[in-house]
């Protein structure tokens, strides 16, 4: 039997008889608060245009709840707080205690099932990002406990355990739905037995984005909720446009082997400037862009950095020199570049990056990224906030583009970047994003902001900091 | 080589010749045919594959052709007073960077730019988006106005690849501006002109870097180092460069090098060549067989023939060859002539022993009526005294009776004698083989004949001789003879009075010889041929004329031989017998 999150505060211990009647009427018109919202038109289908590589992050989504929830609740139904860990929420577990620097514990709520598996697999699957955070920092976890309960121990201090938290899915029974929806194929259908209210949408369905958009299909055409960047010519006037909380930002990203052969000669100022000179970044983002791209020097976007001095712009004495498209037999040097993500921007960045290559005597060859084989030494990667924390953000992003950069693996194994405090996270971080770029390891180029248009008689869908649509709390109103 | 070759060939059997022969002759034939055919495949093939290139080139011609119309349609349209060119070089930047990719048709405009006068790319369409570069093609776009299309190399993700351009120059306000279009001849124009010609086109290669030159219609080298674009199915560079059969196309600026599929070619011959192979064994192998076969009908009447010549020529008169069933006359005639000759010789030698026997008997019978008259005259004297004695009635009757009477039975018993020694000659007993040491014969009949103390006797006898199985007094009777013979002569005559026997094993290893050599008068010419005919003798009335004859013999019996001959020593006769001696005293055989 499943029992519905709300009825657990009842057993909450260490409450007395009135707390515990004033609780139950605060969750009482909490709840009846959020279905009545959800109650103005259920039922519905919402159809989904998603570029390919953001399928399984929108799947899971909707099919699984995380293990922790952070940052303010959401305009609908929101899970309750976790007892041990201010500011997180969670539909799965109660409580979190923190007896020592390197050891954490949780508690599921009733009905909870797989905790310690679910939190085991997470840190252990390389695909997820606290995995490569773990890996970054040097750190290992090891992980115990049961259907509800799960003790993580690490090898150093790790302050930020419930962070890491937020992108591990709750894995009932091996992998079954523990969210609000099933997944068949691209269809996800509204569940009951979840540990979250059911949705009032019926089911929502995906639409996968073709790689080139003059070939979209006509249901792609009219999908609802359209996550993709270049709609240009597809903008309908009444679109609501949704953002995600931060942008994502192009990096170009130099591993230690690219840095010390240069083949872009980035390693003086003079060579930096005629790259940014060259590369036109400017015009890339306003003719690909879809005006929703700039041209940055930073790494770390506004929404996760404070206001701050950003490094100097570099200058140079040489004199500019038109760009050469010098020919190139096949034999001659060859570069691979991976590239993160099939749109238009991208490939106009590879373009454009190959044209200057060419110009330094070096042929490019673009590698689709994640790939099968060694690494390449340049890729360019989109640098997504996985949460709104710069330090967390930078970790997790450095485990997966550099995590064989032994200088650079060195150089962010800085506690400061896992401690408790937010503010030393915040100044470590910026420390980070300053040495990286000096080291060249890290070239920004370009911010790009993650819009998701959304019909306008769709309500309640909100975008997750990585540019995810979520659907858990949408509804439909009838058509003025 | 050639001698060790010709040695060896000396040495062979017929058999091994003529096979040897048929094998080399099969082997020669084989191979000349294989070779006439193979080149004369090849030379037709070769004629088919440059037929097919020309087709190749013919329908490569026709493409550019049709390529170049496309492309100034598609200039005219573009840049035009009306164009989209203009639009490109003074619209929005969007227009600049992608207006241009918009216009671009796959496969047949794939290569767009609008280029400044300075070299300046201000949009291009085509991959690498190349805004603001400076284009390593503008000296030819500025300069080079003639009607015809040019071989450009343009950039690809890959490298470098052949495109046929075409441009016009022209105008944006005040600005004057170079509109290029052109199209790739890559690997989709390969497989076209694969599946139009049904065969494959290996390459397409623009043989020089930007600037092309005219003049670079040399074969190329290797395509490597040239810009080409290769077909999948044979992407590597030696194929291309030895599995293609070459042709050049003049392209303005350039040429275009197409290579056809050779390996087709190749295949046949192989396979001509594997076939060949397997004829070739096969004749060889019936080859050997029908030499075996020819060799043994054509060898074995003549191995049959040596062999019965070799058993006539050993004594075997009755020595005949068989003709075979299937031979032919040639053969038949020798084998008939062989057999006819064989019993001819046959019958010459039967005459031929008929009259040297008669021949013998006559001397025989010549010699023992010489000695039968000399006794008999004698007697016959004898006889007359007696008869005239009694007639005178001489008083001394009795005592010439008794002198004659004496002379007549002396001359009697000489008859006697002659009788005995004629029958011992005509007669000899069966033999009585015993193993005899040859050195106790010797010196037993030296003890009895040679005991004059004058005598100055050498012996020089191998004592390690084997015992002979002989009859003793046979043997004893041969060497008293020749030791009394040349005691006599030795004693006979001045000094000195030498006599020297010896016994060895003779150097062919299987007969051992007595010597028996003396210091006397030796042997006179008119006598030495007869010297071993009954009754011819050198010691008068002395001897029977049958001791040498009676020798002889008795070492014919033994399977031996008796030679006179003069002795260069001692300056007297040398006599010398020969006997076989046992088989288990054969040669020795000295080991190092």
């Amino acid at each position: 039997m499943t029992h519905h999150p709300r009825s657990r505060a009842l057993h909450s211990p260490g409450l007395g008889a009135p707390a515990r009647m004033s609780l139950v009427l605060c969750l009482l018109v909490a709840v009846t608060s959020a279905h009545a919202r959800r109650s103005q038109a259920p039922g519905g289908t919402v159809t989904v245009l998603l570029p390919e590589e953001q399928v399984p992050a929108f799947v899971e989504a909707h099919t699984h709840v995380t293990l922790m929830e952070h940052g303010p609740a959401g305009p609908g139904w929101s899970a309750p707080s976790v007892v041990g860990a201010g500011g997180f929420r969670s539909a799965a577990v109660a409580r979190v205690e923190h007896p020592q620097p390197t050891k954490w514990v949780l508690h599921g709520r009733t009905g909870v099932s797989g905790l310690a598996t679910s939190v085991e697999r997470c840190f252990n699957d390389d695909a997820r990002w606290p995995r490569q955070l773990l890996q970054a920092a040097g750190l290992t976890v090891t992980t115990t406990g049961n259907d509800t309960t799960a003790t993580m121990v690490s090898s150093r201090a790790l302050d930020v355990m419930p962070m890491m938290l937020t992108a591990c899915p709750l894995l009932v029974d091996g992998g079954a739905p523990s969210g609000t929806f099933a997944a068949a194929g691209l269809r996800l259908s509204k569940r009951k037995s979840a540990f979250e209210p059911a949705p009032f949408l019926q089911a929502i369905q995906i639409v996968v984005d073709s790689a080139n958009p003059d070939n979209r299909t006509a249901d792609a055409r009219s999908a609802d909720v359209r996550a993709v960047h270049d709609d240009v010519t597809d903008v309908r006037t009444d679109t609501t446009t949704l953002l995600a909380p931060s942008p994502s930002v192009w990096v170009l990203v130099q591993n230690a082997a690219a840095r010390a052969e240069d083949p872009l000669g980035l390693r003086t100022d003079d060579g930096l400037v005629r790259l940014q000179d060259e590369w036109r970044i400017d015009l890339l983002a306003a003719v690909y862009g879809a005006g929703r791209a700039a041209p940055t020097t930073s790494l770390l976007p506004t929404a996760l950095a404070p206001a701050r001095a950003v490094l100097e712009p570099p200058k140079s004495s040489v004199a500019k020199q038109p760009l050469a498209l010098q020919p190139l037999p096949a034999s001659a040097p060859k570069v691979r570049v991976g590239v993160q993500g099939g749109d238009a921007l991208a490939a106009a960045l590879v373009e454009r990056l190959a044209l200057l290559l060419r110009s330094r005597g070096v042929l490019l060859e673009a590698v689709s990224m994640p790939g099968e084989g060694p690494p390449p030494s340049i890729q360019l990667m989109r640098f997504v906030p996985v949460i709104d924390d710069a330090a967390i953000s930078m970790l997790a992003f450095v485990g997966a583009a550099l995590n064989n950069d032994e200088a650079i693996l060195t150089s962010v194994r800085d506690a400061r970047l896992l401690n408790a405090d937010a503010a030393i996270r915040m100044a470590a971080a910026l420390d980070l994003e300053r040495s990286l770029q000096q080291q060249r390891a890290l070239v920004p180029l370009l911010s790009v902001d993650s819009a998701v248009g959304v019909h306008p008689q769709l309500h309640g869908v909100r975008v997750l900091i990585n540019g995810t649509p979520r659907l858990v709390d949408a509804w439909w109103t009838e058509e003025p | 080589m050639t001698e060790w070759f010709f040695q060896r060939w000396l040495h062979m059997t017929l058999r091994l010749r003529l096979v040897l022969g048929m094998f080399v002759a099969v082997t020669a034939v084989v191979l000349v045919l294989t070779v006439v055919h193979v080149v004369e495949v090849q030379r037709r093939l070769e004629r088919d594959l440059d037929a097919q290139a020309t087709r190749l080139v013919t329908l490569i011609q026709q493409d550019l052709r049709a390529t170049e119309r496309a492309l100034d349609a598609e200039l005219a349209a573009f840049s035009g007073p009306r164009g989209a060119a203009r639009a490109l070089v003074n619209g929005r930047t969007e227009l600049r960077v992608r207006g241009a990719q918009g216009r671009l048709v796959p496969g047949r405009i794939d290569v767009l730019k609008v280029v400044a006068a300075d070299g300046t790319i201000l949009s291009s369409g085509h991959w690498p988006t190349s805004f603001g570069a400076l284009d390593p093609m503008v000296d030819t776009y500025r300069n080079q106005t003639d009607a015809r299309a040019h071989l450009v190399e343009e950039a690809t993700p890959q490298g470098q690849a052949p495109a046929l351009e075409r441009w016009v120059q022209g105008a944006s306000g005040a600005k004057p501006i170079i509109v290029v279009a052109g199209r790739f001849l890559g690997v989709d124009a390969l497989a076209s002109l694969r599946e139009r010609i049904g065969a494959h086109v290996l390459a397409l290669c623009a043989h020089s870097a930007p600037p092309l030159s005219p003049s670079s219609t040399s074969s190329p080298s290797s395509f490597r180092d040239a810009s080409c674009i290769t077909d999948p199915v044979a992407n590597d560079t030696a194929t291309l460069t030895e599995g293609v059969h070459h042709r050049s196309i003049e392209v303005g600026g350039g040429v275009l090098w197409v290579g056809v599929d050779r390996s087709g070619i190749d295949e046949v011959l192989s396979g001509i060549l594997l076939r060949a192979v397997l004829v070739g064994v096969l004749a060889l192998l019936l080859a050997v067989i029908a030499s075996v076969w020819a060799a043994q009908r054509l060898v074995q009447p003549i191995e049959s023939l040596a062999a019965a010549a070799a058993r006539l020529a050993a004594g075997d008169r009755g020595a005949r060859v068989d003709t075979p069933a299937l031979s032919g006359p040639e053969v038949r005639g020798l084998i008939e002539g062989f057999n006819g000759m064989a019993a001819d010789l046959d019958r010459d030698q039967q005459r031929l022993l008929q009259a040297e026997r008669v021949s013998a008997w006559q001397e025989i019978a010549q010699g023992l009526a010489h000695e039968l008259k000399n006794p008999l005259t004698p007697i016959l004297s004898a006889m007359e005294v007696i008869q005239k004695a009694h007639r005178l009635k001489r008083i001394d009757f009795d005592d010439i009776l008794q002198e004659q009477a004496g002379a007549v039975i002396e001359e009697v018993m000489r008859l006697k004698e002659l009788s005995d020694a004629f029958a011992r000659f005509a007669r000899l007993p069966e033999q009585k083989l015993e193993p005899l040491r040859p050195a106790e014969l010797v010196e037993h009949a030296l003890a009895l004949y040679a005991r004059h103390e004058a005598l100055h006797v050498e012996r020089i006898i191998d004592a390690e001789l084997p015992t002979l199985h002989a009859d003793k007094t046979q043997l004893m009777t041969v060497l008293s003879n020749l030791i009394k013979n040349a005691v006599e002569a030795v004693m006979e005559h001045h000094e000195p009075k030498r006599l020297r026997v010896s016994v060895a094993r003779a150097d062919d290893g299987v007969t051992m010889h007595i010597v028996v050599e003396d210091s006397g008068t030796g042997i006179a010419p008119e006598v030495a041929e007869r010297l071993f005919t009954p009754y011819v003798t050198t010691k008068g009335s002395r001897g029977t004329g049958l001791g040498l004859a009676l020798s002889l013999r008795i070492v014919q019996e033994h399977g031996g031989t008796l030679e006179a001959f003069s002795s260069a020593e001692l300056g007297g006769a040398r006599f010398v017998v020969r006997l076989p001696m046992p088989a288990s005293a054969g040669p020795t055989t000295t080991e190092a």
